[in-house]
């Protein structure tokens, strides 16, 4: 089972038949309620007169004693009527309606408004000593049956004022992500409802009282960042959890780098990346590879830039480059051996031209013609053994016309190909004697 | 045992008493709906008092076709709803897009790893709008199509709150089942 489907099961099974008795006074609300309906099914003009008219009349005669006032209300004031103010009390079990007439001239109408405030007066003066605590003030205007408040919106206190309960803050927010890799600028959309004050904790130590911070996390780790949101004296807080994944380190090199590179030659790349787990290889050259440690040949000279994208597990990536890998033209590739073993016959005195490369006389090989060229050969002395002008004449071997001892030595090679382009080496080689000989 | 259909026919013809007997015997689990749908008990309470005068109201216009309780809680829960429009502050979308369904860690949760009294927490604490989406789709089994109606959303937005809501839920339910081990320990 997938947890999707898990988590609306654990809710179906357990509220499918969920019960719970309600307060006691929700059923007396209710009951209230219905009376008051019935009440209003009668057409107007089939309205008990003689409850409206006892009820008026002992309206108007309050007002007539407290305010001496001579206002009266007309009896077609019952037909167009607008209801005002209901108040519904237990205790006393009276009710109180006051009728008003929309219709009247502009004159009566001033008059009309001046006594409702009057009758309010007097209601609120009554209020203090008759409604406690535990009565509700039902407030209904314009549309009797849609436009009622519910009870948890309006709510007297025991002074018979009405006060109109502050909505209570709600701590709420989004974030543009919830997982990100190292360092991530992450921002904070707040989305609480009736507060006045923010305050943000990142779960790092730092804070912000910005209303959509942007906070940037440079390390890795997971952080809990709370929005607490402040109403007044009331406040509501929200936890988000962030967590910020370690980027990997991307890095290689090329496996032959001491030596020069050229179009056709297998380059060996390795992978020097850590916190990786899949990397993709640029080669410059529009070629791409994704395995770990790579062999590329370029078919060009030129110089390449070679990137490394690391990726790890959680896909964040790091990126390593090389941006200037030299590939040659192999027409210029000059190819010397690193050791030869000559025979002691003088072999010619080290023509070597168009003979097969049996490696008895040390020269190098090249592709293109050259014009211009010089090899010297020293020994560990630094003195120097052989020197030839003709790349078609290598060493043989010989030192003062005798064979030269059997060790390491130094050689320089430098001179300019056909087409102009110079080149210079050095290197060292083996003399080395096979046993038979 | 209760006679049902006695009783709505008494309440057709507004008999207090037989009002009152319905309430009594079904106020329970209309309340278990309510308190679903409301980020409070207070709310729960309202919604209620508010859909049941609706019940007792409109009783006539029952036609003793299908479930009388299935249409009790039917208004029950479109009482529900015209409190969520009457609340709504503000009306966010978001595209279907944004949202992608994270499988990093699948918790499997038995029915008995938490009480009643905590999925409803989880649930009361869901914003608005995620509450009563959840609610309806996962629990009162509306199609998204249905609740985009009603809720006078796009079909899309829907679907996508859906999501959100649940994300959060799992979250909750991981953070509860993490406080729970730790006790445990």
């Amino acid at each position: 089972m997938s947890s999707k489907e898990n988590t609306e099961n654990i809710f179906k099974n357990q509220f499918e038949s969920f019960k719970q008795t309600p307060p006691s006074s929700v059923w007396k609300k209710i009951e209230r309620k219905m009376i008051f309906k019935r009440f209003l099914k009668y057409k107007p003009l089939s309205l008990n007169l003689w409850n409206i008219i006892g009820i008026t009349a002992i309206i108007t005669s309050t007002i007539l004693i407290t305010q001496n006032t001579t206002h009266k209300i007309t009896k077609n004031l019952l037909t167009e009527k607008t209801v005002k103010n209901v108040i519904t009390d237990n205790n006393i079990r009276n009710k109180s309606i006051v009728i008003t007439d929309d219709k009247k001239e502009t004159a009566e109408k001033t008059n009309t408004e001046k006594k409702i405030t009057q009758i309010n007066n007097a209601f609120n003066n009554k209020s203090e000593n008759q409604i406690s605590d535990k009565n509700e003030i039902e407030v209904i205007s314009g549309n009797l049956l849609k436009e009622n408040y519910t009870n948890s919106e309006l709510k007297s206190n025991n002074e018979g004022k009405i006060n109109v309960k502050l909505a209570e803050p709600h701590s709420e927010f989004s974030v543009s992500t919830e997982s990100a890799c190292e360092p991530a600028a992450i921002t904070f959309l707040n989305e609480s409802e009736n507060c006045d004050s923010f305050h943000w904790n990142f779960g790092n130590g730092k804070t912000s009282s910005q209303k959509n911070p942007t906070f940037v996390f440079s390390t890795a780790g997971t952080y809990t960042v709370t929005l607490t949101v402040t109403s007044g004296s009331v406040s509501d807080f929200m936890s988000k959890k962030i967590t910020i994944y370690p980027k990997p380190n991307a890095d290689f090199e090329i496996g032959n780098k001491n030596k020069n590179l050229y179009n056709n030659d297998k380059i060996i790349f390795l992978n020097n990346s850590s916190g990786y787990s899949k990397c993709i290889w640029n080669f410059g050259d529009n070629n791409t590879s994704a395995y770990t440690n790579p062999e590329h040949t370029y078919e060009n000279a030129g110089n390449y830039k070679v990137s490394l994208i690391s990726i790890s597990d959680k896909r964040c990536a790091d990126t390593a480059y090389i941006s200037n890998v030299s590939i040659q033209d192999l027409k210029y590739k000059i190819n010397f051996p690193t050791a030869f073993s000559p025979d002691k016959s003088g072999q010619n005195n080290g023509y070597w031209k168009n003979s097969s490369y049996t490696n008895t006389i040390f020269h190098p090989v090249v592709n293109t013609e050259v014009s211009k060229y010089r090899l010297r050969i020293f020994n560990k002395y630094g003195t120097l053994i052989f020197e030839s002008t003709d790349i078609n004449i290598g060493w043989n071997g010989f030192y003062k016309n005798s064979p030269a001892s059997s060790e390491v030595y130094v050689w320089e090679c430098s001179g300019k190909f056909e087409d102009g382009k110079l080149f210079k080496k050095t290197g060292n080689l083996t003399l080395l004697y096979l046993r038979n000989q | 045992m209760i006679d049902l259909h006695q009783i709505v026919k008494k309440c057709k013809a507004y008999d207090k008493k037989a009002q009152k007997e319905l309430y009594d015997v079904y106020s329970p689990v209309l309340f278990g709906i309510c308190l679903r749908y409301s980020k409070s008990e207070a709310e729960a309470e309202d919604v209620l008092q508010e859909g049941f005068v609706k019940i007792l109201t409109k009783i006539n216009d029952f036609k003793d076709i299908g479930s009388f309780e299935g249409w009790m809680k039917r208004i029950i829960v479109n009482t529900a709803i015209s409190f969520y429009h009457k609340n709504k502050k503000y009306n966010e979308t978001y595209d279907i897009d944004e949202i992608t369904e994270k499988n990093t860690e699948n918790y499997v949760w038995g029915n008995e790893d938490f009480t009643k009294e905590e999925l409803l927490k989880v649930i009361n604490d869901l914003p608005e709008g995620y509450r009563v989406i959840f609610n309806m789709y996962a629990i009162e089994g509306y199609k998204h199509k249905e609740i985009a109606e009603k809720l006078n959303i796009s079909h899309n937005t829907s679907k996508s709150q859906y999501l959100r809501a649940k994300e959060r839920i799992r979250e909750k339910l991981e953070q509860l089942s993490k406080i729970k081990i730790k006790n445990v320990k």
